[in-house]
């Protein structure tokens, strides 16, 4: 699976501001990076990534 | 911690932002997005993997995410742009808006001229990517991608010119050193995704900095650095 994902986007959460609007099946998010995601090449938001599925894995570190 | 725990050194990127919101607070969680930016599908992420594979093997299947919302003869320029044949897409849009058909030919002329708009546009971008990913640490994907770009432009003038102009971004001492630079680099960094931070990878990484610290690679290598420290 690895191979197609391309590009996946994980997300390390460590103390991101809650966000009051939900998102849910159906909606197009919108968002820009304040700072380049690591090893992004360059993408600065998630429009960057249209025209390949896109995997947003939310993940917790403590 | 990720680099501890191995988990980079995939296509996979890494932010501490969240660019969307879901409900529910269990962690892993996902949101799957498909070509067009759209949530398709969310959930627990290590309950619902064969989920996200089959959802993700549907999404590769499917036909062009544009059929259907524009006429026929148009798709064919947005395929070959696609497949990163811009000169032969921008040929292929010029000739339905020379000879739109029969078939509501208003409607397929104004498609075809945005097809032709989007073409320009892509091709734009990705010439300007090139750029991007020279100066900031990337040349062998720059090497490739304005590679790709020099054979998807041959048989345009305009595009060919775009291309001629990179040209000198892969030319010279400067060049062969970023080159060697990114070598070193990616060996550095695959030793870290395989075996984790150790104190001789921290040393290694440390010996690049001095000998390759003002190329493009060694600023990106400084990032890397910090995260390590």
């Amino acid at each position: 699976m690895k191979n197609y994902i391309t590009p996946v986007l994980s997300l390390i959460l460590l103390a991101s501001p809650l966000i009051a609007q939900n998102n849910s099946v159906g909606d197009s998010p919108e968002y820009t990076f304040r700072e380049m995601p690591f090893n992004g090449r360059g993408t600065t938001s998630l429009a960057d990534l249209r025209g390949k599925p896109v995997l947003i894995d939310f993940w917790g570190t403590q | 911690m990720a680099f501890e725990r191995k988990w980079l050194g995939t296509n996979a990127m890494w932010t501490s932002e969240r660019p969307c919101s879901l409900p529910g607070r269990g962690l892993p969680q996902f949101a799957l997005l498909d070509p067009m930016g759209k949530i398709v599908l969310t959930g627990n992420s290590a309950r619902m993997k064969s989920e996200i594979e089959s959802k993700i093997d549907k999404m590769l299947r499917q036909p062009h995410p544009l059929i259907g919302s524009v006429p026929k003869t148009v798709l064919r320029p947005y395929l070959s742009m696609d497949r990163g044949q811009y000169a032969k897409a921008l040929k292929e849009a010029n000739k339905v808006i020379a000879k739109p058909g029969r078939k509501d030919p208003e409607k397929a002329v104004e498609a075809a001229k945005q097809a032709a708009q989007a073409i320009q546009d892509k091709f734009s971008e990705q010439v300007k990517r090139v750029q991007w990913l020279r100066q900031n640490g990337y040349p062998s994907e720059a090497y490739a991608l304005y590679s790709a770009l020099k054979k998807g432009s041959k048989g345009n003038q305009e595009f060919a010119s775009q291309v001629a102009s990179l040209k000198t971004l892969f030319e010279g001492d400067e060049w062969k050193q970023e080159t060697r630079a990114s070598t070193m680099l990616s060996r550095i960094e695959s030793s870290l995704y395989k075996s984790g931070p150790s104190p001789g990878l921290k040393k290694g990484l440390q010996q690049f900095m001095l000998k390759y610290g003002e190329t493009t690679v060694g600023k990106r290598a400084q990032a890397l650095a910090g995260f390590l420290n």
